[in-house]
């Protein structure tokens, strides 16, 4: 009897599986991973930027400028996650990865969710692995998740309370779970990179009263292998530029931030991995923590298998604006003045576009990509310094003006979310074009001292104010990297929050009025565009199934993305997968 | 026809200086003028105003969790009594982030005798979650009993204030 029970339930499961086709992808490999932007995987989509070099270029092209007018929304699912945290519900701001036919995206509590796309038809929800998230309400965090990584047969999530979860690829049961941020207020938004036998994290809560990291996890069970602290203790190096004692406030670096809460890239030929950070904290009282305060607002190069720093570019010293650099690290080959450089390229969040060698972290070029730019008179061509940058200077003084305890006040442009931000930029190496969007406008800044012994470690901690001023409106720019100059510019009535997808001919991007649009990669005219309802601040990914290609985004309600716009505040939280086709 | 700025301005400011002369220094556990429930308004205070966005939730005009406005000011110091706070509450402060929540406000003339339409844009009130009367009355109650006049937050009072004592936001008080 037992013996026809175990038959019966499995001729069952064969049955089913018959119905709902193979569950199974290929297991992402270590050696899939370096070659994901390889033909063999140019229908998939496997970690976050797609590949190590944050290129997020796809060489698909069946989707093109000559037919993209045609393209309509296939499929769509609904997603979860939209319970409130203390500052609210969340925005999905998840890249949906691809492999194989099925769809892996996140909510904005980091919950992974696995899609069958397969039939081109239809989004079958195949799992959600429950990580046991407490919804706390009162966890006063920005609610956000930029995505997941897949390593072997296990799908990676990082989440706001500090574990990182990695979910079995075939069932969506936890594997392992590990508590890798334990100190108060620490955890984490952005997506891992899993490299090798090693997964990549960045502590993500910049704007908390918290000291930032990066570290490597093993893959196999999450134990952690290394940390780099993006702000040094005393003692080490870089902790000069901390003058706390200045401010009487000797333990200022511990709540340093300089969080790393956007996914870094990797050059796998001198295996080094390259990270954005965030601002110092607090972002608006640089009094509370005099000095440059490295290696916040900063590229940095660190050695994959030690985390050992190899160099660190800092963009803006002394930051009073919350121009922190968080953004995506471009890994591009260049010819620049003839000569053919490595280079790191950066849409800096304080409205600048960098090239950096990234060899040795030493600048080559820049140009302003905002309309609007008026905290600098320049960038000096020799350090790639601000102009007004002292080094001796505890305090910096830029062209907006201090602003100060005794009631200084400024208005800077860009506004302080950008420029561009988290909003992943992209990079089309047969053009040698670099794309970001994000925000022309400007903010009101202040400041509001906090006595150090009110700070609570973990709680927001901002030092001050930074309130629209004005008017904000959007725009995508196109840069030619080698000349460092604008290739083309398109304004957009909105501020854009999305990021960009570059194919052969197009990018494609969103906005937060719930429009996804391509336009043309080199004049940035649009070709294509159609209105869906929810808001996007979320980049498009493409990728094929059955032979076919296919954009996914997903998008939700409009969160802290308003800017003031009436017609926009009404936009709901109903969290959603949208897959478009021809 | 709209007001200029200047004068939404100037009809803030006096109505803040209107309010703290009306307002008799009411201070906390005040009971004999309150009619409302207080631990309704607790609750229309954390999950349906979402007033911690701003004042946080000790209302201590330190832990507001809004970026986007400078914290709502300390209302457990507020010499504001029941009429003021009745009438902020309710019909919002125009020209700052604080926002109304009757569901009438600026429609009828029963805030200040104005409308919308009375106001610049950039000057116009800001539109909060919408109370009922009796919900205004509790949280006005809510505030009088167990924040007015309180001195530094503690644990004990982040675990009732969240009915949690595993309360992310009460982490830092123990």
């Amino acid at each position: 009897m037992k013996n026809l029970l175990s038959k019966s339930v499995g001729a069952m499961a064969i049955c089913a599986a018959a119905l709902t086709g193979n569950a199974f992808a290929d297991p992402v490999t270590p050696e899939r991973l370096l070659a994901a932007g390889t033909e063999a995987e140019a229908g998939n989509w496997l970690m976050v930027h797609k590949t190590y070099d944050a290129n997020r270029f796809s060489t698909l092209s069946e989707i093109n400028a000559g037919n993209v007018a045609d393209l309509r929304v296939v499929m769509a699912a609904p997603l979860g996650g939209t319970e409130p945290a203390g500052f609210g519900k969340g925005s999905i701001e998840a890249t949906p990865l691809a492999n194989d036919g099925f769809l892996y995206v996140s909510d904005p509590w980091g919950t992974p969710y696995k899609f069958d796309v397969s039939s081109g038809e239809r989004a079958v929800p195949v799992w959600v692995c429950d990580t046991g998230i407490d919804k706390d309400p009162s966890q006063g965090i920005l609610l956000a998740n930029r995505g997941l990584g897949l390593s072997g047969t296990n799908v990676i999530t990082v989440l706001p309370d500090g574990r990182v979860v990695a979910c079995d690829d075939e069932t969506g049961d936890v594997v392992w779970d590990v508590q890798a941020a334990t100190d108060p207020g620490e955890g984490f938004t952005n997506a891992p990179l899993v490299i090798g036998d090693k997964i990549l994290i960045g502590q993500s809560y910049g704007d908390w009263a918290t000291r930032g990291w990066i570290a490597a996890l093993n893959a196999e069970n999450g134990e952690e292998l290394w940390r780099f602290y993006t702000i040094p203790e005393p003692g080490q190096p870089g902790s000069e530029t901390w003058r706390c004692e200045e401010a009487g406030n000797p333990d200022c670096w511990r709540t340093g931030g300089g969080a790393a809460w956007v996914t870094g890239s990797y050059d796998p030929e001198s295996n080094t991995t390259f990270w954005g950070t965030g601002n110092p904290v607090p972002m608006y009282d640089p009094e509370f923590r005099p000095g440059d305060n490295l290696y916040t607002n900063s590229s940095v190069a660190l050695d994959v298998d030690t985390g050992e720093l190899k160099w660190h570019f800092q963009y803006t010293p002394g930051d009073y604006m919350d121009y922190d650099e968080v953004g995506i690290q471009l890994l591009l080959d260049a010819n620049i003045d003839g000569e053919d450089r490595k280079v790191l390229a950066h849409f800096g969040r304080n409205g600048i576009f960098y090239t950096l060698d990234r060899s040795n972290g030493s600048y080559i070029d820049s140009v302003t990509y905002v309309s609007n730019l008026n905290w600098t008179e320049g960038i000096d061509p020799k350090t790639g310094k601000p102009i007004e940058y002292d080094p001796n200077a505890s305090l910096q003084t830029y062209a907006i003006g201090a602003i100060t305890r005794a009631g200084a006040t400024a208005t800077t442009c860009p506004n302080i979310q950008g420029g561009t931000n988290f909003f992943p930029t992209a990079y089309n190496p047969e053009l040698g074009i670099a794309y970001a969007v994000g925000i022309e406008g400007c903010s009101d800044l202040s400041v509001r001292a906090v006595d150090p012994a009110d700070v609570r470690p973990g709680e927001i901690f901002i030092g001050g104010a930074g309130v629209n001023s004005g008017v904000q409106t959007g725009s995508i720019n196109a840069v030619n990297v080698d000349t460092a100059e604008i290739a083309a510019s398109h304004p957009t009535t909105y501020p854009m929050y999305s990021g960009v997808l570059a194919t052969a001919d197009l990018i494609f991007t969103s906005h937060i009025d719930g429009t996804v649009a391509a336009y043309d990669a080199t004049t940035l005219e649009e070709k294509w565009s159609m209105n869906v309802g929810t808001s996007f601040q979320a980049p498009p990914i493409t990728f094929t199934a059955g032979g076919k290609q296919y954009i996914a985004i997903a998008g939700g309600g409009i969160g802290i993305a308003g800017f003031g716009y009436e017609e926009l505040q009404n936009i709901q939280s109903a969290n959603m997968l949208w897959v478009f086709g021809l | 026809m709209p007001l200029n700025r200047f004068v939404a301005v100037s009809l803030a400011a006096a109505l803040l200086v209107l309010f703290s002369l009306a307002a008799p220094a009411i201070k906390a556990q005040q009971t004999e003028e309150t009619v409302g429930d207080p631990e309704r308004g607790r609750v229309v205070y954390r999950s349906v105003g979402y007033c911690v966005n701003c004042h946080g939730w000790p209302a201590d005009g330190e832990t507001g969790l809004l970026l986007q406005a400078p914290p709502g000011p300390n209302l457990r110091q507020t010499e504001l009594g029941t009429e003021a706070l009745t009438e902020i509450i309710a019909c919002g402060i125009p020209g700052t982030a604080m926002p109304f929540h009757d569901r009438a406000a600026y429609r009828d003339g029963r805030c200040f005798g104005m409308e919308l339409s009375d106001f610049a844009p950039e000057n116009a009130p800001v539109r909060g979650k919408t109370f009922s009367d009796t919900d205004v009355a509790n949280v006005v109650a809510y505030l009088q009993t167990y924040v007015i006049g309180r001195g530094e937050p503690t644990f004990e009072e982040c675990a009732e204030f969240y009915d949690n004592p595993s309360a992310a936001a009460c982490r830092g008080l123990e």
